[in-house]
């Protein structure tokens, strides 16, 4: 090893090392600080993971309401009928019938005719009523302490008479102007000048409120004998001429529905009134092996799942003598469809933040997305700014002992890229699996083929960029300084 | 090389000092550090030769700019003005690869707080700079079992740096100091943070490297040994030479120099 210490120190550059070797020494630092790095990799996964679920959360939120917004219509369509012919229709909701529907539909035709309104008229005020219906809808959609702030917290119906009110108009204008939050979506003139427009129809109002109160007597009259409900269940053809007559339905609405659905309610009450009955109640509660309290339909139908529990069931209503008698296989129809429909408005309900507004999601859900998002930043920005700083010496050490800038540099990005990855892949495959499992749990596992797979598959992939993005950017910048600086000017930075 | 650098080469010194090759040569050098609006002058215009195979130890209070200096020469700190020499090469006119080659491959470096990497075992420790300079890991490997033979801690090498104490950590980092053969040993105050037995034992080491292989070994230290083993000292006071003398003319006045070495 003796070498001649006489020869002339002559300067050449120092070796490039191949990428293979770089990499190679690079994995090797992973290792060597290998409980440091799962460090690093952990919180890049935990902040990638976290805006990952909030992400995935909301996709699955919105899904799950489109899929229950579907099933729920068909039950609503029966509610919104029954309300079409029962007393609870003002002029509000008239005037957004109007503005929510086309001329040949038979609501805006028995419209025409209660009000006697002329065709013209009639086309201005559906053109008016659909130009209003935006409004409606933001005023619903704004908080109660907003409502109360701006326009004295009055319900959606009278929102046009208020605003018709020059002083009230007056004071919403000035409250708009200061709050932020939801967006205005149209201009504030337009609002009064259509709210003074509802007010000048009035006449028309009370015409048609009278007309179709004749319309519902005159109905009513002709089925008195039992109750409404009974006859829907139990239509006959001469039921739907008169609906058709009077106004309230035509051949294209959807009759054998609204039919169906009233029959199934019937049953459902009557076997609703049968479980009331103290006798039987108190034997079938016996029979299941439960308090009497705790009786309600959703333990019926837990316990009439089985078909030896059918059997007993049926044999109970034949020892206590109860006027009762359905088919046992129309009896679990019903219970799965009474549960059904609880399940499918339940979990509209549960996922209506998730339906509305820009980007198809409410004003919550993007404040959610928006500061996981800056959560996200923060936190890799942070582990990796650390992860760096902290070796400073280490960099200035290794520039001591002949490592080139482009060396020290290409370490700091492969291994940061390397926890980027690692971090990012792990935190968004957690984040998946959990927002998925949490589904399951608050929507039932039913839940599973509604999931939109394809964007949960972007935003997987999307989570994971950021994650290796922000981690090389949060330490190239930091890296490319130490190299750069003198070994004891790096030395110092410490 | 190119040429340009050796035109830098100041001539006149050169040939009254033929006789002994010159390896170190600093110029008027100046550091300032600038804090805000106060400027540290850590050295004031040092002229200084350091000689081939020469074993010098570079001596002043606390403060004084011998770590300062140990840096400049060393590359690891550039000089406000002035000039670093290293044979012949203007240390200003490299480029950051030349830079990166010369403290990889001509000097090497022994700090007071040993600066090895924590997280390598010794053996990697000693064969990091070879692994810079692209040596193959096998030999590098070999080469590495080498030295830690030469410093005694061939038996530790799967050691890290926690697992062994100060004066063995220095060793290793003696050792890694010669991975690439340097002709230069740099230590800024190897044996200050030792104990007298351990210091002792890093100071034989480094004897051995000068008078085995031939290592130029310039040496920022407070400690007294040093005297008996260097061949010159220079004392440094405020940033400046205060005098040069050889060990033999240490010897001669050594009651009145204890108190000046602190
Ligand atoms: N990074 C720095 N910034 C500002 N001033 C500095 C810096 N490093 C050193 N100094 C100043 O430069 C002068 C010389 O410092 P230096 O570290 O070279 O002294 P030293 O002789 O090595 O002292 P010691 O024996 O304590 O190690 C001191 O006055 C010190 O305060
Ligand atoms: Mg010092």
């Amino acid at each position: 090893m003796k070498t001649d210490k006489k020869e002339k120190i002559v300067i050449e550059n120092q070796v490039r090392l191949s990428t293979k070797r770089t990499l190679q020494i690079s994995i090797n630092g992973i290792y060597y600080r290998l409980f440091r790095s799962l460090v690093t990799v952990a919180i890049v996964a935990v902040a990638v993971a976290f805006m990952m679920y909030m992400l995935a959360n909301s996709l699955i939120g919105r899904a799950v309401y489109v899929e229950s917004h579907s099933n729920a219509i068909e039950y609503k369509v029966y509610e919104r009928w029954l309300d079409w012919i029962g007393p609870d229709i003002d002029d509000i909701d008239i005037f957004r019938t109007l503005g929510s529907s086309s001329i040949d539909d038979y609501r805006v035709q028995a419209i025409a005719k209660w009000g006697k309104i002329d065709e013209d008229t009639l086309k201005k005020i559906m053109l008016s009523a659909q130009r209003s219906e935006p409004y409606f809808v933001y005023y619903d959609e704004l908080s109660p302490g907003k409502k109360y702030l701006m326009a004295g917290g009055i319900p959606t119906g009278e929102f046009f008479v208020y605003m018709a009110d020059k002083k009230n108009a007056a004071i919403f204008k000035e409250r708009l102007e200061k709050s932020g939050g939801l967006t205005f979506p149209g201009s504030f003139d337009e609002l009064v000048q259509l709210s003074n427009f509802y007010i000048s129809q009035a006449d028309i109002w009370n015409n048609v409120s009278s007309g179709r109160t004749e319309a519902i007597n005159a109905l009513k009259a002709a089925y008195s004998a039992k109750s409404f409900s009974e006859y829907l269940a139990d239509p006959t053809d001469a039921l739907t001429g008169d609906f058709i007559k009077f106004g309230f339905a035509d051949s294209n609405v959807d009759l054998p529905l609204i039919y169906s659905r009233a029959k199934t309610a019937k049953d459902v009450r009557r076997l609703n009134d049968l479980l009331r009955q103290s006798n039987f109640r108190r034997e079938l509660s016996q029979e299941m092996g439960i308090s009497n309290l705790s009786l309600d339909m959703d333990a019926f139908a837990k316990f009439y799942g089985s078909k030896k529990n059918q059997e007993k069931f049926q044999a109970l209503v034949k020892r206590t003598g109860v006027n009762f008698s359905m088919d046992p296989d129309r009896i679990e129809e019903i219970l799965k469809d009474s549960q059904l429909k609880q399940r499918v408005m339940e979990v509209e309900q549960k996922t209506l933040a998730y339906s509305r507004g820009k980007f198809g999601f409410s004003i919550g859900v993007i404040w959610l997305i928006g500061v996981s998002f800056i959560v996200c930043i923060v936190g890799i920005t942070n582990a990796m700014l650390m992860s760096v700083m902290e070796r400073f010496r280490e960099i200035a050490t290794m520039k001591c002992l002949g490592a080139t800038d482009s060396l020290v540099m290409s370490m700091f990005v492969f291994e940061s890229c390397i926890q980027g990855v690692v971090g990012g892949f792990l935190g968004a495959i957690l984040a998946l699996l959990l927002s998925i499992s949490v589904a399951m749990i608050q929507y039932g596992a039913s839940v599973l083929p509604v999931l939109p797979y394809d964007d949960l598959g972007i935003s997987t992939l999307i989570a994971m960029g950021i994650g290796v993005v922000l981690a090389a950017l949060a330490s190239v910048y930091p890296a490319y300084v130490a190299s750069r600086l003198a070994p004891m000017e790096a030395m110092r930075l410490e | 090389m190119t040429n340009e650098k050796e035109n830098i080469v100041d001539s006149s010194v050169k040939k009254t000092e033929e006789e002994r090759a010159v390896i170190v040569r600093t110029l008027r050098l100046i550091k300032e550090y600038k804090m805000g609006s106060v400027t540290t002058q850590a050295l004031r215009g040092v002229d200084m030769i350091i000689y081939r195979g020469e074993m010098i130890a570079v001596m002043g209070p606390s403060g004084s700019g011998k770590s300062t200096f140990f840096n400049m020469i060393g590359g690891l700190d550039s000089p406000s003005r002035g000039r670093v020499f290293i044979d012949e090469v203007d240390v200003a006119q490299l480029s950051a690869v030349e830079l990166a080659f010369l403290r990889c491959h001509k000097i090497g470096y022994i700090f007071q707080s040993y600066n090895l990497l924590r997280y390598m075992t010794a053996l990697e420790n000693v064969t990091a700079p070879m692994v810079f300079a692209g040596v193959v890991e096998k030999e590098a490997q070999e080469r590495g079992m080498d030295l830690l033979g030469l410093v005694g801690l061939a038996d530790r090498w799967h050691h890290k740096p926690i697992q062994m104490s100060g004066g063995q950590q220095q060793r290793v980092a003696i050792a890694r100091s010669m991975a690439n053969n340097p002709t230069i040993l740099l230590c800024d105050e190897p044996t200050a943070n030792l104990d007298l037995k351990t210091g002792r034992e890093v100071l034989d080491v480094l004897v051995k490297l000068n008078k085995e292989r031939h290592v130029t070994v310039i040496c920022a230290t407070h400690d007294h040994r040093m005297l008996n083993i260097c061949d010159r000292m220079m004392w440094i006071r405020d940033g400046q030479i205060d005098r040069i003398k050889t060990r033999s003319e240490v010897n001669i006045e050594v009651g009145s120099i204890d108190g000046e070495l602190e």
